[in-house]
């Protein structure tokens, strides 16, 4: 598997994303631009520039029109994707974490950060998707939690509720229409550092410092899996088409230093799905992975290091032949 | 699609005069689809005529892109990309390394990786020694620094400094289990403690006399041919007591050539018999009895 290496960054990478169909691989890193590359050769189509700060999270709507992306100069950015021209922008009492759209592209949730004397706040924006037309300013809803941090989010199947995960390693379900807290239950030991959802978002995979990452059943938020690492994980997705699921950390940045790239771990993890095994590695960073995102039809994925790369690979065979006895066994 | 019967010449146009004196190109459409082509043109080089017959089958690859996809490849570009040339700009694009992702059940740490771990963790013990008692702190910081006199005898007498280390014979043997245990040891030392009934160590020598007669020497090997598929191709013709693929040591590819010892003379005869000439990959093999170099 040859990666192809995009150097569009000169700070560590913070997310990725894929359009719907997958040809187009967004990227944020802490510098202030936005990149936008085609997925299969890596060629860059464009920047998106204009932020004042580091931007911490950035997504597609479905139909690949609009990009929106949220930054720590307190603002949410909506672009033209085709032009690179702003077309709205938000502002915030502080930075903002996680954009994310809905299914139907028609919401935007977004996480503002706790800080000097603000509250970490949950926002839900209407959004039309139309270049030209003109957005709503306030939230159809915001909430927020006093005494617990968020720190990732997202939309569950049919907008149904919204999924947050908190600073103290809880996870969250909070009812999308009216920002009622549903359920919470605590999950991991420390921070929840990624939340991805399956294609179908009836369950999702939460990753945390504590090493560990896990499986939850969006319903009932049940912990169905856990995989365990033996590094911090930042980041980890779950793929279509083949029962895996790839993991992204290690080292805190600040200790890179003192090692050496071996043992920092800096390598993109795949686990089974269903059987929770490790059953391989894959290097290249020479920083820890900061994001993962899996393309859309389970061709590929991208990753995101702290030493401001991006790797696109696509998988070869191998990666689809590979099956454990028991699948083999398995009556067609 | 073009019809290739229906161009006149697939030769250059330039030297169509000089080339006068060849007939036409035939082109004849087989049963099966196929074409052939039959041109006749001088080999610049050599300068002879030749006649090239070359069978042409047409295949028509499909592929469906969602249009939306399609439309998005005619982009133009836009930011800091606004006027670039269409396709990767090796500024921001480029195409890493090769690097396997092999899915295996029960995936471990490569043990490589944990002899470097282990080897660093030796380091640190050595890091620090001190002077006058041998513990691990500055010899500044000794408790025993007024009690003992601090001069390299006490270190002398534990043997934890490399400098000790006489050549002498008599001083390996303790080297091994003190914890020097990693400074160099000369060849004819080693493996002077693991056995002690043959006190002489590794010899040069042993390369030498080893029996080489059932030993064949297999090149012309493709370089993606593992140990493995050797093994599993020579095994058939008897017990395989070495084999030994030379391999690149920056690439780890095989450079083509493999030596094989079987415990039998017939075994390594019948495997030369069988498999010289014989082609696997792409690849004619060539396998002889080894010579003495």
């Amino acid at each position: 598997m040859r990666p192809i290496l995009l150097k569009g960054h000169e700070r560590p990478l913070t997310q990725l994303k894929y359009n719907r169909e997958g040809d187009l691989l967004f990227s944020t890193a802490r510098d202030k631009i936005v990149n936008v590359y085609y997925s299969h050769n890596g060629e860059r189509l464009g920047t998106y520039t204009g932020h004042q700060g580091a931007l911490w999270s950035v997504d597609v709507d479905p139909t690949s029109t609009i990009v929106a992306t949220g930054a720590a100069d307190n603002t949410i950015k909506l672009w033209e994707i085709r032009s690179g021209r702003c077309i709205h922008t938000w502002n915030f009492p502080t930075a903002v974490k996680v954009v994310q759209f809905n299914e139907d592209g028609n919401m935007l949730l977004a996480i503002t950060e706790q800080r000097m004397g603000y509250q970490g706040t949950v926002y839900v924006f209407p959004i039309t998707i139309d270049v030209e037309a003109k957005q709503a300013e306030e939230p159809i809803i915001k909430f927020s939690s006093p005494e617990n941090k968020f720190t990732k989010a997202g939309w569950s199947y049919l907008n149904k509720w919204i999924i947050t995960g908190h600073l103290d390693g809880s996870v969250s379900k909070y009812d999308a229409k009216t920002g009622e807290l549903v359920q919470k239950i605590s999950v991991h030991e420390k921070e929840v550092t990624d939340l991805q959802f399956a294609p179908d978002m009836s369950y999702f995979i939460t990753t945390s410092k504590d090493k560990t990452a896990k499986i939850l059943d969006t319903k009932n938020l049940k912990v169905m899996k856990t995989f365990v690492a033996d590094a911090p994980l930042n980041t980890g997705a779950i793929t279509p088409t083949k029962d895996y699921v790839i993991l992204g950390g290690g080292q805190d940045a600040k200790d890179v230093t003192t090692t050496g790239s071996r043992q920092g771990k800096f390598e993109a993890r795949f686990y089974h799905k269903i059987f929770e095994d490790e059953i391989g590695r894959l290097k290249g960073h020479f920083g820890p992975l900061n994001t993962i995102a899996v393309h859309p039809a389970g061709t590929g994925f991208a990753s995101g290091g702290e030493d401001g790369y991006v790797r696109v690979h696509h998988f070869d065979k191998s990666y689809f032949d590979f099956l454990y006895d028991v699948e083999r066994m398995r009556p067609e | 699609m073009p019809d290739l019967a229906s161009k006149p010449s697939t030769t250059n146009w330039a030297d169509d005069d000089d080339d006068s004196g060849f007939p036409a190109p035939l082109v004849t459409n087989n049963p099966d689809g196929t074409k052939t082509v039959i041109t006749y043109r001088v080999n610049p080089e050599t300068g002879k005529k030749v006649k090239a017959i070359q069978r042409i089958k047409t295949t028509v690859v499909k592929e469906r892109v969602n249009p939306a996809v399609a439309e998005r490849k005619r982009w133009a570009k836009f930011g800091l990309e606004r006027g670039s040339r269409p396709g990767p700009d090796v500024k921001t694009t480029s195409v890493g390394e090769n690097t396997p992702l092999k899915l295996i059940v029960g995936w471990k740490e490569s043990k490589e990786e944990k002899v470097e771990v282990s080897k660093a963790e030796t380091v640190k013990v050595k890091a620090i020694t001190c002077r006058t008692c041998g513990g691990e702190h500055f010899t500044s910081r000794c408790p025993y620094k007024d009690r003992l006199p601090t001069t390299d005898v006490a270190a002398e007498s534990n043997v934890s400094t490399p400098r000790t280390a006489t050549p002498e014979p008599s001083a390996a043997p303790a080297a091994s289990t003190g914890p020097a245990k990693s400074a160099y040891v000369p060849p004819h030392l080693r493996r002077a403690g693991a056995a002690a009934g043959r006190g002489d160590g590794e010899k040069m020598s042993s390369y030498r006399d080893r029996d080489d007669s059932a030993t064949i020497r297999v090149s012309n090997i493709g370089e993606d041919v593992t140990e493995d598929d050797l093994g599993r191709l020579f095994e058939r013709f008897g017990r395989i007591q070495r084999l030994y693929l030379a391999k690149d040591r920056e690439t780890n590819r095989s450079k083509g050539y493999a030596f094989i010892s079987y415990y039998d003379i017939s075994s390594a005869s019948r495997a030369c018999e069988r498999m010289n000439g014989r082609g696997f990959e792409n690849l004619i093999l060539r396998v002889e009895f080894s010579k003495k170099a």
